[in-house]
C-alpha cells in the first residue's frame, strides 16, 4: 500500500476520538454507505497481496475507488495515488478484453479528476493496456478474423498511439538526463536509490519506444507505409543500439542481446519494416541475424516464421514465399538423415491462415501457380488438423468462386460447409451433440456433408495431402453416425472410422476415430444388426487394439473398465488392466471399484491354497474404498452409505476367512458400519443377524465362547437362516480347540472338556440336520463327533458314550464304507462294547482295502483274526494256516509275534 | 429443557475408584444418572466419564450405570485423540440420554456432541447440544478430569468459535430454523433464539429479534450480526457501523473472522455494485488471514466472491476466485453451491474451430463413485 495513503490515514486516526452513535448517524449521512469510509483496518495489507496473488486486484480498486468518493484533502490524493498503483498494475496484466478497456477509462477518469496521480508510470500503462488491445485487433485484421471496421479502428488507435509513447519516451528520457547529470555531480547521498530510478527511467523510455515502434509497424503493415516504417525503425533502433532517432545498423546489433525478447521482437519488426520499405535484401539480413542467434527466447523462432512470410509478402516476392512454405512443409529429417515418419509436415494453424489469406488477397500481379499452390497447402493443412474452423471462415471471407470445383480443396471446402450446416442444424436441438439427431432434415444434411467429403477423398490431387485426406476419413464417419436412422440402415460410418484411425498421425485424433468406430458397432449390436456375435467380436478387437495402440490415453480407462468387466473376459487379467488405471485418471476410482469388485470373485473362487493371498490382494484394495465411501456418506450420502456397508460386509468375510483371521481389519470394518447405523444411513434392521454373526467369529477366534454362542443365538433370532451356520461355526471352533488340548495332553481334564463341548455341539448340529435343517448327513461332523465320543468311552468307560460313537461312525460308513480311520475307530468301539461281528466285518473291509505286506494290513491282520478266533476258533486257525503258508515267518514285528502266538493258541504245532 | 434431571438416587457410603487411578474417598452422598455426588470436605458431582467403579455399598447401584461410564469414557478418550469418526456413535447415543440432564456427564456429553457434529459438517444439528452446554455452564456445570478435552466455548462469549450464525443459503440452514429444542430462558434461550432469527434470514424471511436485550458480549455480538442483515437500510447501516467499531480490537481473533464475513455479507446487499464490492474487500479477509482457523466461513466468503465478481460482469475475477476456492476446499458445500449459483464451469473445447469430434466421446457409463 502506498505509504503516504497510509500515514495520511494512521494520523488521522491517531487523533479520532470514540464517537457516539448519534455522531455516527450525522457523520453517514455524507456517505452512501455508513462504514465504508477510507480508514484502513487490520489485515487490509495482508489481503492486498492476497488479491494480488489471485490476480484479482479489481476488487481494490473498487474499494479504493469508494474510498475516493468519501475522502477529502491530502488523503485524497493519497488514495489516488494508491489507485494509479493499483490500476498500473491491473493494466498491465490484463489482456486485450473488455476488462481492461473497462480499467483503461477507470484509469483516464482518475488522471482527469486527480491530476497530480498521473505519474508517468500509469500514463506509461494505460498506453499499453490500449496498445496491447489494439495490437490485438490489427493482428486480428491481418488474418482476417476481424470485421473491416474493427481492425481500422485498431489501425487509427495505433497510430494516435505513436504520438503518445513519442511524448511518454521524451519525459522518461528528460528524466532519464536529469538523474545521470545528478549521478555525474555525484550529489546524492544515496547512489543505491539513485541508481534504482536511473533503471526505472531507463527502463520507461524503453518500453515506450519499443511500443511506439510496434504500433508504428502494424499501421505500416496495414497501410503499406514506407513513412510509418520509418518512424517504427526509429523508434525500435532505441532498443537495437542506434544512435538516438537514426535507424538501427546490423552491425550494432549485438547477438547476444537476442536472448531477451524485446529485443529480438525489435529486430525482427526491423526486417518487416525493411521489406515494407520495399529494401527485400535488408529484410532477408535481419531475418538471418536473429535465425542465427545461439540463444532466443522459446516463442521467437516462430516468430521469426510468421516475419519470414510477412516480409516476402510485403515485398512481392511470392515464388519465394512457395518456395519457403515447401521448405516448412517438406518430411521432417530423423536423426540418421532419413526421412523420419515419411510424411509431410503441417504449417501451424495461424501460419497456414495466415499463408492461406496472403495468398487469397494476392494482387493480380503475383505468380499464379505460386499463389495456388501456398492455398491449397495452407487449406489442406489446416484441414489436416483438424482447424475447420478456419477453413470455413476463410471461405466465408474470400468466397468459394476462387476454388476449382472438382479439385480436392474445392470439394472439401464444399464438403465442410455442409458439414457445418448439418452442426449448426443440430446443435439447435442437441446443444453437447450427445445423440445423433432426431429429426430426418439433419440427418439428410449430415449425409449430404458425408457424399460431398466422399467425393472430396475421390477426387484428383487428394492424395498430394494424405494428413488432409485421414481428417476427412475422420469427418465422413462422423457424419455417417449422424446420418443414421435409428430405424433404418444408413452408410456404415465403422471402416471410414477405421481406415481414419490407422492413417491419422495426430495420436489423439486416431484414438478418437477409433472410439467412434466402437461407438458405431455399439449401436449396430444394440440394433441387433445382422451378425450380433461377429459385430461383438470385432468390437471387442477394437478395444483390444485401442488399449495396446492408446493405453496412456485418457478414455482407455474407460474401455479397460468396460472391457475388464465384460462376461467371459479373463478376470485375472481385467484385474491386472485396471489395476494399471493411473491415480491421475478420472477413471482411477471407477477403476478401483470395478477392480475390487473381481479381486472378491477371485478371492471367492480361489482354491484353498491361494485363498490367503486372494483375500489380502482384496483386501489391500478394498480398505481405502472403504474409507472413502465411509467419508462421502458422512455428508449424508446414503449412497455412499450403502456402498460403503456392501464394501465392509465383503471386507469382514475375507478378513474373517483368512487361515488366520484378521480381527483388527474385521472389527474397522464393523466400526464403519455401526457409525453408519448410528448416524443413520443405513437400515439396521436386515443386517443385525449378520453383524451379530461376525462378532462371534470374532469372540471365537478370541476363545471366548460364552459371548460367541450369545451373539450367535441373537443372531440365529434375527436371522433364522443364520441357525445352521452359526452352529457349524461353534463346532468348528469347539473342535479347534479340543485338537490343541489334545495334542498337549490327550487324557487331561481339559481335553475331555473340550470333547464334551465337540460331542455335545456335534450331536446337536446332527439332530438339527436330521429334524430337516439338511438334507445330507454331514460326515465330517459325524465322524469328529463320534471321535470325541470315542475318547470319552475310553477315558471315562461311558458306553452310552461309546454306543453313540458306535452308531454314528456306522452312519458314516454307510456313505463311505472304505473310510480307512472310521473303520478302524468303527472296528475298535465295536469290540469295546463286544459287537464281534459288527467289529469283525469292519477289520475284513478294511483288510480288503490295505495292500497286503504292509504294516497297515499286518496289523488289521493280527486284530482280524483275534476277533475272529474268539467268534469262530475253526475259521481263525483256517485262516492263519493259509497266511503262515504265504508269510512263513508270520510277519514283521510287532505283528507277526502275535500272530504267531495266536496261531499257537488254536493249537497250531509251532 | 434440564427440568427432567433423570435420579436413581439413595445415600450410599463407599469409596470411588477414578479412571485415572485415584480414589476418592467422601462419603458417597447420591448414585444417578447425572454422575456420583459425594460429600465431605469436597462435596462435588463425579461424572461418570471419570468413574472407574463404586465399591462399598454405592456398588450396586453404580454396577447399573457401569455401561454408561465405559461408554463416556471411552467416547472421552476417542475425541481426545481427535478420533471424531469413532467418537460420534458413542455420543449420539449417549446424547439421546442426557440431552434432557443436568451436570458435568451432561457436560462433557453436551459438548462432545457438538464437537463430533461440527467435524462431520452437521452444522446446524451441532447447535441444540451447544445451547445445552450453554445452559448447563451457566448453571455452574463444569468438565473436569482426564483426559483434558479442547474447550469448545468461548469463555467471555460462549460462543463456538466455528459455528457463527452465518450460513450460506437455506440450504446449509437445516432443520434448526424450526426445531422447537431451543431453550427459551436465560442465555442460553437469547442465543438460540438469535440464531433462529438469523436462520429464517438465511431463509429469506424476517427475524423475529425477540431475544431479550442483554451486555451479555456473545448475545450482543450475534445480535449485530443479525441485524446487519435486515431488510432496512438505515439498520444495516448501523450494524456494520457497530461492526467496524469493533474490529480493531478484535484483530486477528475468530470474532473478527465473524466480523469481517457479516460485513462483508451486509454490504453485498446494497445496490450500489461498488459498495458491494466492498463488501468483498472485507470477505477477501477471511481466505486471506482465517483459512486455518474459520475454513467454512473462508470457503463461504470466496463463494460469495466469485459470486458477486462474476454478477459484476468480472469473469476473468469470478474464475480466479473460484479456482482458489476449489484449490483450498475442495467438494465443500460452497463449491456446489457456487456451481449452483452461477453455473457450472466452462471447460476450454478442443480445437479452436467447429469439430466436434471429441465431443461426442463413448458414453461408457461406470457406475461406480
Amino acid at each position: 500500500m502506498n505509504t503516504r495513503h497510509r500515514s495520511v490515514i494512521a494520523s488521522a486516526r491517531a487523533g479520532r476520538a470514540p464517537r457516539p452513535l448519534a455522531v455516527a448517524f450525522v457523520l453517514a449521512i455524507g456517505s452512501s454507505v455508513m462504514g465504508a469510509g477510507p480508514a484502513p483496518s487490520p489485515g487490509d495489507e495482508q489481503v492486498e497481496q492476497y488479491l494480488a496473488r489471485l490476480g484479482v486486484s479489481s476488487v481494490l480498486a473498487e474499494r479504493l475507488e469508494h474510498e475516493l468518493t468519501l475522502a477529502t484533502g491530502e488523503q485524497r490524493t493519497a488514495i489516488a495515488e494508491h489507485l494509479a498503483e493499483v490500476y498500473a498494475g491491473l493494466l498491465s496484466s490484463v489482456g486485450a478484453d473488455a476488462r481492461a478497456a473497462h480499467w483503461e477509462n477507470r484509469a483516464s477518469e482518475l488522471l482527469k479528476s486527480v491530476p497530480e496521480a498521473g505519474s508517468i508510470e500509469l500514463r506509461l500503462a494505460l498506453a499499453r493496456a490500449a496498445f496491447v488491445r489494439a495490437e490485438a485487433s490489427a493482428e486480428r485484421g491481418v488474418l482476417r478474423m476481424a470485421p473491416p471496421e474493427e481492425s481500422l479502428q485498431a489501425i487509427h488507435r495505433l497510430d494516435a498511439l505513436i504520438g503518445e509513447l513519442d511524448h511518454i519516451a521524451d519525459d522518461a528520457n528528460r528524466r532519464v538526463i536529469g538523474l545521470e547529470k545528478r549521478e555525474e555531480s555525484g550529489s546524492d547521498r544515496d547512489a543505491t536509490l539513485l541508481n534504482a530510478a536511473l533503471s526505472d527511467g531507463r527502463r520507461t523510455r524503453s518500453i515506450a519506444h519499443f511500443l511506439a515502434g510496434n504500433a508504428a509497424i502494424q499501421v505500416a503493415l496495414a497501410n503499406h507505409s514506407a513513412e510509418h516504417a520509418e518512424i517504427a525503425l526509429k523508434h525500435l533502433g532505441w532498443i537495437l543500439g542506434a544512435r538516438p532517432d537514426a535507424r538501427p545498423e546490423i552491425e550494432r546489433l549485438a547477438e547476444q542481446n537476442l536472448m531477451y525478447p524485446h529485443v529480438a521482437k525489435a529486430a525482427l519488426a526491423v526486417a518487416l519494416a525493411h521489406a515494407i520499405r520495399d529494401r527485400p535484401d535488408e529484410a532477408v539480413a535481419w531475418l538471418q541475424a536473429v535465425r542465427a542467434a545461439e540463444r532466443l527466447p522459446a516463442d521467437i523462432p516462430d516468430l521469426i516464421t510468421t516475419r519470414q512470410i510477412q516480409c516476402l509478402a510485403a515485398s512481392g516476392q511470392w515464388s519465394e514465399l512457395a518456395d519457403f512454405v515447401r521448405t516448412l512443409r517438406a518430411p521432417a529429417r530423423d536423426a540418421t538423415g532419413g526421412e523420419g515418419d515419411g510424411g509431410p509436415r503441417a504449417l501451424s494453424p495461424m501460419h497456414a491462415r495466415l499463408v492461406a489469406v496472403l495468398a487469397l488477397g494476392a494482387p493480380d500481379m503475383a505468380s499464379k501457380s505460386a499463389v495456388g499452390e501456398l492455398r491449397d497447402a495452407a487449406l489442406a493443412d489446416l484441414v489436416a488438423m483438424g482447424e475447420l474452423g478456419h477453413v470455413l471462415d476463410i471461405a466465408s471471407v474470400f468466397g468459394t468462386a476462387g476454388f476449382s470445383s472438382d479439385s480436392y480443396i474445392g470439394l472439401e471446402v464444399r464438403g465442410l460447409k455442409a458439414y457445418d450446416d448439418a452442426r449448426r442444424a443440430h446443435s439447435a436441438t442437441d446443444p453437447d451433440f450427445s445423440d445423433p439427431p432426431s429429426d430426418a432434415a439433419t440427418r439428410k444434411l449430415y449425409a449430404t456433408a458425408a457424399e460431398l467429403l466422399e467425393h472430396a477423398l475421390r477426387a484428383p490431387g487428394a492424395d498430394a495431402y494424405p494428413d488432409a485426406g485421414s481428417q476427412t476419413m475422420l469427418l465422413v464417419g462422423v457424419c455417417q453416425l449422424n446420418a443414421q436412422d435409428m430405424g433404418a440402415k444408413g452408410a456404415d460410418p465403422t471402416q471410414r472410422l477405421i481406415d481414419a484411425s490407422k492413417s491419422l498421425r495426430d495420436p489423439v485424433r486416431a484414438a478418437t476415430a477409433l472410439r467412434l468406430a466402437i461407438h458405431a458397432l455399439d449401436g449396430r449390436i444394440g440394433e441387433g444388426e445382422g451378425d450380433v456375435a461377429a459385430l461383438a467380436a470385432q468390437r471387442d478387437a477394437l478395444i483390444d487394439g485401442y488399449l495396446e495402440r492408446f493405453p496412456d490415453d485418457a478414455f482407455a480407462p474407460a474401455l479397460i473398465i468396460r472391457r475388464a468387466g465384460a462376461p467371459g473376459f479373463d478376470r485375472m487379467r481385467g484385474l491386472t488392466m485396471l489395476l494399471s488405471v493411473p491415480a491421475s485418471s478420472p477413471w482411477y476410482a471407477g477403476a478401483r471399484h470395478h477392480a475390487s469388485v473381481i479381486a472378491f470373485e477371485l478371492y471367492r473362487a480361489a482354491p484353498p491354497s491361494e485363498r490367503d493371498w486372494a483375500a489380502r490382494r482384496y483386501l489391500d484394495l478394498e480398505e481405502p474404498l472403504l474409507a472413502a465411501d465411509r467419508r462421502e456418506a458422512s455428508k449424508e450420502n446414503r449412497e455412499s452409505a450403502d456402498r460403503a456397508t456392501a464394501r465392509a460386509r465383503r471386507i469382514i468375510e475375507a478378513s474373517l476367512g483368512l487361515e488366520v483371521p484378521d480381527v483388527t481389519v474385521a472389527e474397522r470394518a464393523l466400526e464403519v458400519v455401526d457409525s453408519l447405523i448410528a448416524l443413520g444411513l443405513i437400515d439396521p434392521e436386515p443386517l443385525r443377524g449378520e453383524m451379530a454373526y461376525r462378532r462371534a467369529q470374532i469372540a471365537l477366534h478370541r476363545g471366548d465362547t460364552a459371548l460367541a454362542d450369545a451373539l450367535l443365538a441373537a443372531a440365529a433370532a434375527a436371522d433364522p437362516s443364520l441357525a445352521r451356520a452359526g452352529d457349524q461355526l461353534r463346532f468348528r471352533a469347539a473342535v479347534r480347540s479340543w485338537r490343541l488340548e489334545k495334542a498337549a495332553d490327550p487324557m487331561s481334564e481339559s481335553t475331555m472338556t473340550a470333547a464334551v463341548r465337540v460331542a455335545d455341539i456335534g450331536r446337536a448340529l446332527l439332530t438339527a440336520d436330521a429334524d430337516g435343517a439338511s438334507e445330507e448327513f454331514d460326515a465330517f461332523t459325524g465322524a469328529t463327533c463320534a471321535e470325541a465320543m470315542v475318547d470319552l468311552f475310553t477315558a471315562r468307560g461311558d458306553r452310552a458314550m461309546g454306543e453313540q460313537a458306535a452308531a454314528l461312525l456306522k452312519h458314516v460308513l454307510a456313505g463311505a464304507p472304505n473310510a480307512r480311520t472310521e473303520l478302524h475307530r468303527y472296528a475298535t468301539i465295536t469290540e469295546s462294547l463286544g459287537q464281534f461281528q459288527e467289529s469283525l466285518e469292519a477289520w475284513r473291509t478294511l483288510l480288503a482295502g490295505l495292500e497286503p505286506g504292509t504294516g497297515p494290513w499286518f496289523e488289521a491282520r493280527v486284530h482280524h483274526v483275534r476277533i475272529l478266533a474268539r467268534v469262530d476258533p475253526a475259521r481263525a486257525r483256517t485262516v492263519l494256516d493259509q497266511h503262515v503258508a504265504l508269510y512263513p515267518g508270520y510277519g514283521p514285528d510287532p505283528w507277526g509275534p502275535d500272530l504267531r502266538a495266536i496261531h499257537e493258541t488254536l493249537g497250531a504245532s509251532p | 429443557m434440564i427440568g427432567l434431571v433423570v435420579a436413581i438416587g439413595a445415600v450410599v457410603a463407599g469409596p470411588v475408584e477414578l479412571r485415572i487411578g485415584d480414589v476418592v474417598s467422601a462419603p458417597v452422598e447420591e448414585v444417578s444418572v447425572v454422575g456420583v455426588r459425594v460429600g465431605g470436605a469436597e462435596s462435588r458431582i463425579i461424572a461418570w466419564d471419570a468413574v472407574r467403579r463404586v465399591t462399598g455399598d454405592g456398588a450396586s447401584k453404580a454396577a447399573q450405570f457401569q455401561s454408561l461410564s465405559d461408554d463416556a469414557w471411552r467416547a472421552r478418550l476417542r475425541l481426545s485423540r481427535g478420533d471424531h469418526a469413532l467418537a460420534a456413535p458413542v455420543f449420539e447415543r449417549l446424547y439421546e440420554t442426557y440431552r434432557t440432564v443436568a451436570g458435568p456427564t451432561a457436560l462433557m456429553v453436551a459438548e462432545g456432541t457438538l464437537s463430533c457434529r461440527l467435524a462431520a459438517g452437521r452444522t446446524s444439528e451441532a447447535i441444540e447440544p451447544w445451547l445445552h452446554a450453554v445452559a448447563l455452564r451457566e448453571a455452574g456445570d463444569t468438565i473436569a478430569g482426564d483426559p483434558p478435552l479442547i474447550p469448545m466455548l468461548d469463555a467471555t462469549t460462549m460462543l463456538v468459535p466455528t459455528l457463527p450464525p452465518i450460513w450460506l443459503g437455506p440450504d446449509g440452514v437445516g432443520a434448526f430454523v424450526t426445531s422447537g429444542d431451543v431453550p427459551s430462558t436465560g442465555l442460553a434461550g437469547a442465543l438460540g433464539s438469535l440464531y433462529q432469527d438469523a436462520a429464517r434470514q438465511e431463509q429469506g424471511r424476517a427475524a423475529a429479534l425477540t431475544a431479550a436485550t442483554t451486555e451479555h458480549p456473545g448475545v450482543a455480538l450475534v445480535r449485530v450480526i443479525v441485524e446487519s442483515r435486515a431488510p432496512d437500510p438505515s439498520r444495516r447501516e448501523s450494524a456494520r457501523y457497530a461492526m467496524l467499531g469493533r474490529l480493531e480490537a478484535d484483530a486477528g481473533s475468530w470474532r473478527e473472522a465473524w466480523l469481517r464475513a457479516a460485513i462483508g455479507r451486509s454490504f453485498l446487499l446494497e445496490s450500489d455494485p461498488q459498495v458491494r464490492m466492498v463488501g468483498v474487500f472485507h470477505l477477501m479477509h477471511l481466505p486471506a488471514r482465517f483459512s486455518t482457523t474459520q475454513p467454512e466461513l473462508a470457503a463461504m466468503a470466496l463463494a460469495l466472491a466469485s459470486r458477486e465478481l462474476a454478477e459484476q460482469g468480472d469473469l476473468g475475477g469470478s474464475d480466479a476466485v473460484r479456482t482458489e476456492l476449489e484449490r483450498m476446499f475442495p467438494s465443500s458445500a460452497p463449491v456446489a453451491w457456487l456451481e449452483a449459483a452461477i453455473g457450472p464451469r466452462v471447460q476450454p473445447r478442443a480445437g479452436s474451430g467447429v469439430d466436434p469430434v471429441s465431443r461426442q466421446d463413448l458414453e461408457t457409463k461406470d457406475n461406480a463413485p
